[in-house]
């Protein structure tokens, strides 16, 4: 089974997540595209920039911002992970399949520990926070060199 | 123009959306702020037990199960998310005929509720026959 095994859960919800939120991110990055000055493909092509080189030394370096916010709303969506894995397998076989956004909602209300499931909601708030900026000093020291 | 831009009547504009953050992010981050230290079973009062919440978390099991799937959903879609969708965007934003009919079908997902296209997800997975 894709779902339900012990060890197989985690990935399906990665993938499933994927597929749900493609067509968000794919509309971030076309509108970063529209950003992008005409005239820098125009002076590539003059060049003799191929389609791949146009894409790889233009528009990659020029969406460097778009990818900053990205992944990190990437990384805040991917740790809240609860539907998915509520939906799929509510934790099932033995607690093995948790996420930690869904064994904290099934410690607040299926064993209703309301004190324990505050403090897991106070590391994963701290678990975001620190990643998030992490992930945006390097890209602000990469920016700023 | 700029008659109505004076202290006052900004704090006034203002006013509605400060009360609503104070009332549903500020007062409940702080009460669960107060509750991560506490014993408390749920809707009945509780009391102050220091740090043994954060014990308990240290030889949580199931805790540490959950912290490594997250690992691996983290990981996996932070690979996956961004080369796909750049991907996608690369392509959509070529014009050619039916675009916007790609294009709106790659967004739907986004829009219908998740708890939706996850059961979706899960009758799919249950017609592979798996030996």
């Amino acid at each position: 089974m894709l779902i339900g095994g012990p060890t197989l859960t985690p990935y399906t919800v990665a993938v499933i997540e994927t597929w749900k939120a493609l067509g968000f991110y794919s509309v971030l990055f076309m509108a970063g595209m529209k950003q992008i000055p005409a005239e820098l493909y125009d002076a590539a092509g003059m060049d003799g920039a191929s389609a791949i080189q146009r894409v790889r030394f233009i528009t990659l370096p020029m969406l460097r911002e778009t990818n900053k916010i990205v992944a990190v709303y990437v990384f805040l969506n991917a740790v809240q992970s609860l539907q998915t894995v509520y939906i799929l397998t509510n934790g099932q076989p033995n607690f093995q399949s948790h996420t930690i956004g869904s064994y904290l909602y099934e410690v607040f209300v299926s064993e209703r520990r309301a004190g324990y499931a505050s403090s897991l909601a106070l590391l994963m708030f701290i678990l975001m926070m620190g990643v998030s900026i992490i992930f945006l000093r390097l890209n602000a020291q990469r920016v700023g060199e | 123009m700029f008659i109505y831009s004076t202290w006052r009547i900004k704090v006034l504009l203002l006013l509605p959306s400060i009360i609503f953050f104070c009332v549903y992010v500020l007062y409940p981050v702080g009460s669960s702020l107060i509750t991560a230290f506490q014993f408390k079973p749920t809707y009945q009062p509780g009391h102050f037990v220091g740090l043994a919440n954060f014990a308990t978390m240290l030889t949580d099991q199931r805790l540490w199960i959950a912290l490594k799937n997250t690992f691996i959903v983290v990981v996996l879609e932070l690979a996956l998310i961004p080369t796909l969708s750049f991907l996608l965007g690369l392509f959509l934003n070529v014009d050619f005929r039916g675009n916007n009919i790609v294009k709106v079908l790659c967004f739907t997902p986004y829009v219908i509720s998740g708890i939706i296209t996850t059961l979706v997800w899960f009758f799919i997975s249950t017609l592979i026959p798996v030996h």
